[in-house]
């Protein structure tokens, strides 16, 4: 499906699609999108890439960005509501901290309700930094829901506060290397004496 | 009367009292005594080279000290190090001009005349995005205490050290031995445009090592300096490298860096438009 002039449009539909990569390894991988209803996208605009989003409708919140020229350290939230208390173990215990995160937006027609363009546009990348679960409790139901608020990074910022490099010290070549002792003696080094030297008179 | 013949009338009431009153006479042995005392004291002192109670710090970027150690039969320079369990290992792309981090250091047993020294220059960079070849970092050049060292013809004794106004230091010939690893303890390399150099594994030649010291995608060298205070060899003394990394096109840099795990951005390649 070819792209459509969207300037032809008065009005268009935009709908957020979520990705996170939760284990970075692509084993787990968690899709939704505040459209009403499960929806397929592409990010390739291939058909054979096709995925399906589960759509969350009114139960995702998705704060605004700002889109600037250069990269920058942009931050943003993404708010799920109504997750019941059952699942809540299933957030708790997946590696959320560091899942990378893609959002892509989605145009649709609001006369037609079709899809005006073949792949998705990249509406922000980054990595989750924090999360927050809250507990909505209704009294008169006795039944209490979550509401999970994900804090998250551009790359940009996400660079920035990274350090990265091998330092001088047996737990940081371990690291990269279990079996690898190079580095053992550099903290034994510390305070260490040598008489670096010839023995002018052996016989004293 | 002249003020010569006073001084003369002075000289002798003084001989006179030291040489006749007793208290002059006590005096005048215990002066004679301090006397002699002082003259033989600065003759031992005369014998003792270096003076004692000299310091000298090196600045090697290792936090090397060297100390003065006099007694009446030893002759030697208290090496110490401080090294930085915090610095991170350099990323070298192209040529550059490093110094190195301390790793590790021996002294040898025999009469504690040799010292090795063990100097991280760099992390060994990885594949080219231009042509799909590995990089490639040698050790083109090394100084000591600013000195160029010119190598003999085996590749890792140094013959000479010259100056920066070109003079030719012979002193150094034959004290220090340099063997430049890159990538890891089982990959020696030659220095500069040298073809013949060391050819065995750094965990056989640095003292104690075992195969366990790997040295897993390092450039570093092995240095090996004899006691030789007159060629000014008294410690691991400064140290420069110059370092060459086949990998210095900008693009194939930049790629290297931001999806490297270990040293860079850890960024996905799919991530990134090559």
């Amino acid at each position: 499906m070819a792209n459509t002039d969207l300037t032809a449009f008065p009005s268009v539909q935009t709908n957020l699609f979520v990705r996170i990569d939760v284990d970075n390894q692509g084993t787990d991988i968690w899709r939704f999108s505040d459209y009403q209803e499960d929806f397929e996208i592409s990010e390739t605009g291939l058909s054979e890439d096709l995925e399906t989003y589960t759509g969350l409708g009114k139960l995702i919140d998705i704060s605004r960005t700002k889109t600037e020229i250069q990269p920058s350290t942009n931050s943003v939230s993404i708010t799920l509501s109504g997750v019941p208390n059952s699942e809540i173990s299933t957030v708790l215990n997946a590696r959320l901290k560091g899942s990378r995160v893609k959002i892509y937006r989605q145009f649709f027609s609001t006369s037609t309700g079709n899809v005006l363009t073949a792949s998705p546009a990249l509406r922000f990348a980054g990595i989750i930094k924090n999360y927050a679960i809250d507990e909505q409790f209704e009294v008169e139901n006795r039944s209490a829901s979550m509401l999970i608020t994900l804090q998250i990074d551009s790359i940009v910022g996400y660079l920035q506060d990274k350090i990265v490099g091998r330092q001088t010290n047996p737990e940081s070549m371990k690291t990269f290397y279990p079996s690898d002792t190079s580095f053992d003696r550099v903290p034994v080094l510390k305070n260490q004496a040598w008489n670096f030297g010839i023995v002018r008179n052996p016989a004293g | 009367m002249s003020f010569i013949a006073t001084l003369g009338k002075i000289a002798k009431k003084t001989y006179t009292y030291f040489t006749e009153n007793e208290t002059g006479k006590s005096i005048a042995n215990v002066a004679i005594l301090g006397y002699i005392n002082r003259k033989t004291s600065q003759s031992i002192a005369k014998q003792s080279d270096p003076q004692p109670g000299t310091r000298i710090t090196q600045g090697t970027g290792a936090g090397t000290e060297n100390r003065v150690g006099t007694g009446p039969e030893i002759n030697y320079y208290t090496v110490q190090f401080d090294p930085d369990t915090n610095s991170r290992i350099p990323v070298v792309y192209g040529d550059a001009f490093i110094g190195g981090k301390v790793i590790d250091a021996r002294l040898s047993a025999d009469k504690c005349k040799t010292m090795w020294f063990c100097l991280a220059l760099s992390e060994q960079t990885g594949i080219q995005l231009s042509d799909s070849s590995a990089s490639e970092i040698t050790v083109k050049e090394c100084y000591y205490n600013n000195q160029k060292l010119v190598f003999g013809s085996d590749g890792i004794t140094v013959v000479r050290g010259v100056t920066p106004e070109g003079e030719n230091n012979e002193l150094l010939n034959g004290q220090i031995s340099v063997y430049p690893f890159s990538g890891d303890s089982e990959t020696p390399t030659f220095i500069g445009t040298k073809t013949v150099g060391n050819s065995a594994n750094a965990y056989d030649l640095f003292p104690e090592w075992d195969t366990t010291k790997q040295m897993n995608d390092l450039v570093f060298v092995l240095i090996k300096m004899d006691y030789y205070p007159v060629g000014d060899i008294r410690g691991l003394g400064n140290w420069t490298f110059r370092v060459e990394n086949t990998m210095d096109k900008p693009g194939d840099c930049l790629y290297d860096y931001m999806t490297n795990d270990r040293y860079g951005g850890s960024i996905p390649v799919e991530e990134i438009d090559a």
